[in-house]
């Protein structure tokens, strides 16, 4: 779903109310200005200038580092918007906004296989889940001990055996000579791909090994609370 | 005292069942590691500052759904990339 704005002379500060508004309206919650410095860590004070009603009092030529944080966030956010945006603010303009936030729902229901991580050849019986994404090259393995940093026992880990991964993700691996699948952060770090514990205190591990195989990425965990 | 203040208490939970009030209702409001530790901000009903907890002592039952999707989604981009945690019940069959 998309909403489009249409308006005329507008200002930055105009421009920063509506993207305000709207996050409000998308998530349900009040979403202020005090909120937004906190997020872009800087001066409440600078985001009231920019956006003041008296144009005597407004900031007209706000630093590029400003605009940039602002556009950032609003970009992670689901938001479509660049800078230009912000700055084409004299005469007519068009706003982009993405208004169901990104990335998930829990829409997609499937029943998975399941395996457990001491015995991962074996199948113990079958999930069922609700993924934000499509089954395909899923599978789920559940814990029987607690898993760093907050997965208590009986967590249950899906599994995209297609996947390949990329710098922070999750990962399930395979020691050689060990049975039990183990759970491990996956860097890429100066084009060498290494493998650590979540907490990182375990010493890195240099991939590829021969004795360390990756099984997929985790895409999600449920946890158990 | 003790025993006027454990009377005031019964009293408000009564009230609250009757008029359908949820006696406790927190928000999580922001997720943040610390030192290796998930610590949740979260507001509450009837209390003005934000509080934070331990992840392993948050009260899953006093969150209401849609905000633990949103725990849930910020909780696993802090962790990994790409990561979503759910804190729905899964059902578990036989083969």
């Amino acid at each position: 779903m998309v909403a489009m704005i249409e308006e005329e002379s507008y200002h930055l500060g105009m421009v920063l109310k509506e993207l305000i508004e709207k996050k409000s309206k998308r998530d349900c919650s009040n979403f202020s200005i005090y909120q937004l410095a906190n997020h872009l860590k800087m001066p409440r004070s600078i985001l009231v200038r920019l956006m003041h009603p008296d144009p005597a009092k407004r900031v007209k030529n706000p630093r590029i580092e400003t605009l940039i944080k602002i556009v950032d966030f609003f970009q992670q956010d689901g938001f479509n918007i660049t800078i230009n945006d912000l700055l084409n603010f004299n005469g007519k303009r068009k706003t982009e906004v993405v208004t169901e936030k990104l990335p998930c729902a829990f829409n997609v229901s499937a029943t998975l296989a399941l395996y457990s991580f001491n015995s991962p050849s074996k199948q113990c019986g079958q999930v069922d889940v609700k993924l934000p994404t499509s089954a395909e090259g899923l599978i789920a393995f559940i814990s029987e001990e607690n898993v760093e940093p907050i997965f208590k026992k009986g967590s249950i880990f899906i599994v995209n055996t297609k996947l390949k991964p990329e710098n922070a993700n999750l990962v399930a691996i395979k020691i050689k000579n060990n049975p039990a699948i183990l759970i491990r952060k996956f860097f890429v770090k100066k084009h060498q791909q290494i493998i650590q514990t979540c907490d990182l205190r375990e010493k890195i591990i240099l991939m590829p090994t021969m004795h360390h195989q990756i099984i997929g990425v985790v895409i999600q965990v449920n946890a158990v609370t | 005292m003790i025993k006027l203040d454990r009377l005031f208490k019964r009293f408000d939970k009564i009230l609250c069942l009757y008029f359908g009030i949820k006696q406790n209702v927190v928000r999580p409001i922001k997720a943040k590691m610390i030192k290796n530790k998930l610590i949740i901000s979260n507001t509450e009903s009837n209390r003005r500052h934000l509080y934070r907890n331990t992840f392993d002592t948050i009260k899953f039952e006093e969150i209401n759904t849609e905000d633990r999707k949103k725990l849930g989604v910020a909780v696993g981009e802090l962790l990994a990339k790409n990561l979503v945690i759910s804190f729905e019940n899964s059902t578990i069959k036989d083969n």
